[in-house]
């Protein structure tokens, strides 16, 4: 039995427990003060260039239409957070959503079109060989002047970087004069010159070296925002400077536009919690809502519903590897999954609708797309066909393994397609996998029989399809499920030529594919964006991301 | 008093230990609830397919997320599958792991615990600081090592769901076994040369036992809701086979629209820690020596 | 005692250092790896082969091991995140100060609310504020964490529209999390508390200090509860431990940068650098912590704390 002096228990537990907890807090230097949402409330707007009515916001923690200093303010939410805003980074989701409000390129697409924002003109010299000019009044946030010595140290460091890899087409960029640059490439697919030209961001020699981190939270850019708030993991905001270079307004490409002061991003990765800040206007705009968040926001007060074209198609690869792939040498077991699938009801059971049933290897809102493909006859579903196909094959391997990424729209996918091949006598087994395994076990044979996989680009529809069939990119020297197809590499390296890239080389390669099914198009989603009534109108970039700068609002 | 009719040899003779501590778990009608709850739980688990409404992987396009009614109980989930069925067959794959799994982890635990408290000196140095190391690393990393090294497949997720709770369960033993480790009973124990692993089941353990009864109990639910997470990896259970964390984890997206979705799977999982709890209580009660007759 | 700490102290060097190893081992052995995910959308393999390569992944075990553990031990670097493009160090100082918010408050509720609770429970077993509190306790692990936060946040937030949905900034935006967060914690420490106070309230010490005309105040106080502190105290200084590594699923939904979402993102993205370092920091804290309630089952035992101190068996028999 203890007898005990309790009270001197506590003390020594407290002692020695406050003495942690304030070497730790004092290590974490507690005393910054984060800024508090100002909490104007409601929102009030007067006119809008819509029909909706607007209302009172059911939050009384806004945020602000204002911010604390009378701006005029926006906010968006991601659903990943970019992390290092630094110029010279790899593409990811998070970095997608801000890329155009904290930087400027060269050239920017806008409707499929290459038009210039830093460059003024450009000149072919010979076929790997151009030359541009940039603007001569061009100065960073800081005031720094742009010359084209920053433009080459942009791309230099960039390649240097190996982040870029897709700037391993470029063989030198050097300065010819002031303002005027000479490209040389090693090769020049189609759309390379707009792609290549939009890829590096333009920044400051002098700026980029006397940032301590490599501007990986603190970004001095050309745009008209620069960075004044940085929260890693939960926000980055950005403040008009009012100085934007570019004073010729009939210049300013969406990409560049300044409509509105403060531009906030608010990271936040839980899908059911950001429907509920837009509920609660919290955020204004997003891009992230599952298509059932986003039918809840149609006709409801104060909110809106904006349809926007995605770009991103839906594909099933079978494994054509030489060894070890279930599907290599035979069409016929190919030819009776694709038949076996049927897209349709993958719309409406994986997408509740929205979004439409792929006719080739990708999605009709590249400009490349040839329309008559919409009416041919694409493994349109037809179980019979496939049964019988199935027998013909002669395969005697009916349980196949289907990998996927562990994305909701995947297993729903995969689940429905999973059925569907019950019904001709395959098992399908569903392996889910995060990206980071996922990426790993694509590029090998015996981990996997079929595969769902998605893809866009920001330019042509033959850039998807490079990025799926074209072997050079592949270290196994196939195609991305192992085919070595020495037509179809023909076909595709013809349809990128710049020179070749016409309708008559497309539909080519497309029948070719169509013909051999090594894989298939399943479905095109659309991406919907809801917002609150105080955009009026949502402007997106070539990825289909929400270009705060260019919308145009309600106050 | 009607024990005059025996023998004085019957008399005489105690009851073994193991039908005293039945004896008086069976009197307790809570634990006995508990305990039958988690029966008819096993039985429905086992003949699951036989009392499934709908077969568990039957879709039906119409009635995506279907309120419950009379021919969908619970309602229907994202792909209109029957949540009812699923429920019964997912009782299969959440009752076999978190049962088995925590299982596992107590009982490796305990024998640990026990070395490390009774033995103590190096021992017990040696082992806490390799768990500290072990504990040092986040469990998903851990469970995704054991996926690259063993491959997927049943074992090793209960391998994967049990390793995090061993640390806790040494540590729990541990700390009871070192305020009783020196008491006059067990040296008494010692001193009448009780063999030292006899000395660990019969003294020491039924006093040391009960927080870890009600950590173990209580982990149950936890475990269930890890396994969800397993997924991911390529461990645990995969589409379309139903288990209760990963229903709870896919209906977590449209919980304020259709919360029927999260409501009955997370239900299961409460009723499983309820029942445990129950018998767990029961358990500890009738392992208390110091509960007199 | 002091000789006990001691040894204890320089025991966390070979723990940190096997922390260290272990760790780097695992992300070696754990496929998938950071290259694809730096390059982004859109990489192919042969460039991502060329990423590995760049960072000096595909260079033999032994080789990077020896780098990292140089780094660590002897430049005192974690490195830098591949995907922050910051300091490891500072970024686990910048995300602890959120996590150490939640991670007090809610120890403080769990300590305040739940052990109150469980002796409440104890001393009237089987009344009705036994039965009502174990019912709330049970409710309180049963209930997911992450549906406990979005039930608040529908109400509080889109609902009544008090607090926000989300963020960080002043106290309004802890209170929901911190909630959702504390009621397992709370649920776990009524019951240990209960159970080993009913261990406790039937021994024989109790019933002799009862007979001797002790007042039930101080029986439960000076004897009952300081004779239960063990299990307790083992509960709270877990729960604490793995309360530092960051209450992940809070953090993820009210999108709080605290060290779980800090590390469970490095986690998925391998970003090595914070993984390995971050789980140095925590593995060295958490042992700190261990360390503390050792000391504390010490000061409430004096049996342990003569265990600690090798008193032999036997030697307090004298006399």
């Amino acid at each position: 039995m203890i007898k005990m002096n309790y009270s001197r228990v506590i003390q020594k537990t407290m002692a020695i427990t406050m003495a942690m907890a304030l070497s730790l807090i004092s290590l974490t230097g507690c005393g910054s003060n984060e800024p508090v949402q100002s909490g104007t409330e409601g929102s009030n707007n007067t006119e809008t260039t819509t029909n909706s009515e607007t209302s009172d916001s059911k939050a009384a923690e806004s945020t602000a239409q204002v911010s604390a200093s009378g701006e005029s303010k926006v906010v968006v939410g991601l659903a990943h957070d970019p992390q290092n805003i630094g110029p010279f980074q790899g593409m990811s989701a998070g970095r997608i959503g801000i890329l155009y409000t904290v930087y400027e390129f060269l050239v920017t697409t806008e409707g499929g079109e290459m038009k210039g924002v830093l460059m003024k003109d450009y000149e072919k010299i010979d076929d790997l060989t151009y030359t541009c000019e940039i603007y001569d009044y061009i100065t960073d946030q800081l005031g720094n002047p742009v010359t084209a010595e920053d433009v080459v140290f942009s791309y230099n460091t960039a390649m240097q970087s190996g982040n870029l890899p897709k700037l391993g087409s470029i063989d030198s960029v050097k300065v010819i004069s002031d303002y005027v640059i000479e490209f040389k490439f090693n090769n020049l697919s189609i759309g390379d010159l707009g792609a290549l030209w939009m890829e590096c961001p333009i920044v400051t020699q002098a700026a980029y070296e006397a940032s301590p981190d490599e501007m990986a939270t603190d970004p001095i850019s050309t745009t008209a925002y620069k960075c004044t708030e940085y929260v890693s993991g939960s926000k980055i905001v950005f403040t008009n400077t009012g100085n934007y270079w570019q004073t010729d307004a009939s210049k300013i490409n969406n990409t560049s536009k300044s409509n509105v002061d403060v531009i906030e991003f608010d990271i936040i990765t839980d899908s059911a919690q950001l429907t509920n800040a837009l509920k609660t206007s919290a955020i204004d705009v997003t891009n992230w809502l599952s298509d059932i968040d986003v039918a809840d926001f149609q006709g409801m007060e104060g909110f809106e519903v904006a349809p926007i074209p995605d770009n991103t198609t839906y594909f099933l690869l079978f494994n054509c590897d030489g060894d070890q792939g279930a599907f290599a040498d035979n069409e016929k077991f190919r030819q009776a999954l694709a038949y076996a699938v049927d897209s349709q009801q993958l719309v409406d059971g994986a997408l509740i609708g929205s979004g439409n049933v792929a006719k080739t290897w990708g999605n009709t809102n590249y400009s490349d797309y040839v329309s008559t493909w919409n009416n041919e006859d694409y493994y349109n579903y037809d179980l019979e066909k496939a049964k019988q196909l199935l027998a013909e094959s002669g395969t005697a391997k009916t349980t196949l393994n289907l990998m996927i990424t562990s994305t909701d729209l995947n297993t729903k996918l995969a689940t429905i397609i999973q059925a569907q091949l019950a019904l001709i006598g395959i098992t399908v087994n569903i392996s889910t996998y995060d990206s980071q395994l996922f990426n790993e076990y694509k590029y090998q044979p015996d981990q996997w029989d079929i595969m769902l996989d998605q893809g866009a680009s920001t330019s042509y529809l033959v850039n998807v399809w490079k990025l799926n069939w074209d072997s050079s990119g592949y270290v196994h020297g196939g195609s991305e499920n192992f085919v070595k197809d020495d037509k179809l590499q023909e076909l595709l390296t013809a349809a990128m030529d710049v020179d070749n890239h016409n309708d008559t080389t497309m539909d080519a390669f497309h029948q070719y594919l169509k013909e051999q099914c090594y894989g298939i198009g399943l479905v095109q989603s659309m991406s919907n964006i809801a917002h609150t009534a105080r955009i009026s109108k949502i402007i997106v970039d070539a990825r289909g991301q929400v270009t705060p700068g260019a919308c145009e609002y309600t106050f | 008093m009607g024990n005059q009719t025996k023998t004085v040899e019957e008399r005489t003779r105690k009851e073994s230990n193991f039908r005293q501590i039945l004896h008086r778990l069976q009197k307790n009608k809570i634990a006995m609830t508990g305990l039958f709850t988690i029966i008819i739980l096993i039985v429905v688990a086992i003949f699951a397919p036989i009392l499934m409404p709908y077969d568990y992987t039957e879709m039906d396009m119409s009635n995506m997320y279907a309120k419950p009614s009379l021919s969908h109980f619970f309602g229907c989930d994202d792909l209109g599958r029957d949540i009812f069925s699923r429920l019964l067959y997912g009782a299969r794959a959440s009752l076999s792991m978190g049962i088995i799994a925590t299982l596992l982890s107590t009982a490796i635990g305990v024998v640990i615990g026990s070395a490390v408290g009774y033995y103590g000196g190096w021992i017990d140095n040696v082992v806490m600081r390799v768990l500290d190391i072990v504990q040092a690393i986040p469990g998903m990393l851990l469970a995704i090592a054991i996926s690259a090294a063993l491959g997927s497949g049943f074992f090793n997720t209960i391998m994967a769901l049990s390793i995090g709770g061993i640390p806790m369960t040494v540590r729990l033993l541990r700390g009871s076994i070192l305020s009783i480790r020196n008491q006059e009973y067990i040296e008494a124990a010692e001193k009448i040369n009780c063999s030292k692993p006899r000395v660990i089941l019969k003294h020491i353990l039924p006093n040391s036992i009960a927080p870890l009864i009600v950590s173990v109990t209580m982990g149950i639910g936890n475990t269930i809701l890890t396994a969800a997470s397993l997924s991911y990896i390529g461990l645990g259970i995969q589409p379309p086979m139903p288990e209760w964390g990963a229903m709870l984890s896919a209906g977590k997206t449209v919980i304020t629209r259709y919360p029927h979705l999260c409501v009955f799977p997370g239900l299961c999982i409460m009723i499983v820690v309820l029942a445990f709890n129950m018998l767990g209580d029961g358990l500890r009660d009738a392992l208390d020596p110091k509960l007199k007759n | 005692m002091g000789r006990y700490i001691i040894k204890r102290l320089l025991w966390m060097i070979p723990v940190v250092l096997g922390i260290a190893v272990l760790i780097f081992t695992i992300m070696y052995i754990c496929p998938g790896d950071p290259a694809a995910s730096i390059l982004g959308i859109g990489a192919t393999q042969v460039e991502i082969a060329a990423k590995r390569s760049e960072l000096g992944l595909d260079q033999p075990y032994i080789v990077q091991l020896l780098k990292y553990l140089k780094q660590v031990f002897i430049d005192f670097d974690l490195g830098t995140s591949y995907f922050y493009g910051t300091p490891v160090i500072d970024g686990i100082f910048s995300r602890m100060k959120y996590t150490l918010i939640i991670t007090f408050t809610c120890m403080g509720l769990q300590i305040l609310i739940g052990t109150p609770l469980g002796i409440i429970a104890a001393t009237h077993r089987n009344g009705i504020a036994d039965r009502l509190c174990m019912l709330v306790a049970l409710i309180g692990v049963s209930v997911p964490g992450f549906w406990l936060a979005l039930m608040l946040v529908v109400l509080f937030s889109v609902n009544l529209g008090w607090l926000p949905a989300y963020g960080v900034g002043g106290i309004q935006y802890f209170i929901m999390p911190c909630i959702a967060n504390c009621l397992a914690g709370i649920a776990t420490q009524a019951r240990q508390t209960r159970s080993s106070m009913l261990e406790v309230i039937r021994s024989d010490y109790i019933t002799t200090a009862r007979a001797k005309g002790m007042s039930e105040r101080d029986i439960l106080f000076k004897h009952a509860l300081p004779n239960a502190l063990i299990p307790i105290i083992t509960i709270v200084g877990n729960g604490m431990g793995m309360m530092l590594g960051g209450a992940v699923v809070i953090e993820n939904v009210f999108s709080i940068p605290g060290i779980g979402s800090y590390m469970t993102g490095a986690i998925n993205s391998r970003d090595y650098p914070i993984v390995m370092g971050g789980v140095l920091v925590l593995g060295l804290l958490f042992s700190l912590i261990m360390l503390l309630v050792d000391i504390i089952y010490a000061f409430v035992d004096p049996r342990i704390k003569a265990r600690y101190e090798g008193k032999r068996k036997g030697a307090k028999r004298h006399g």
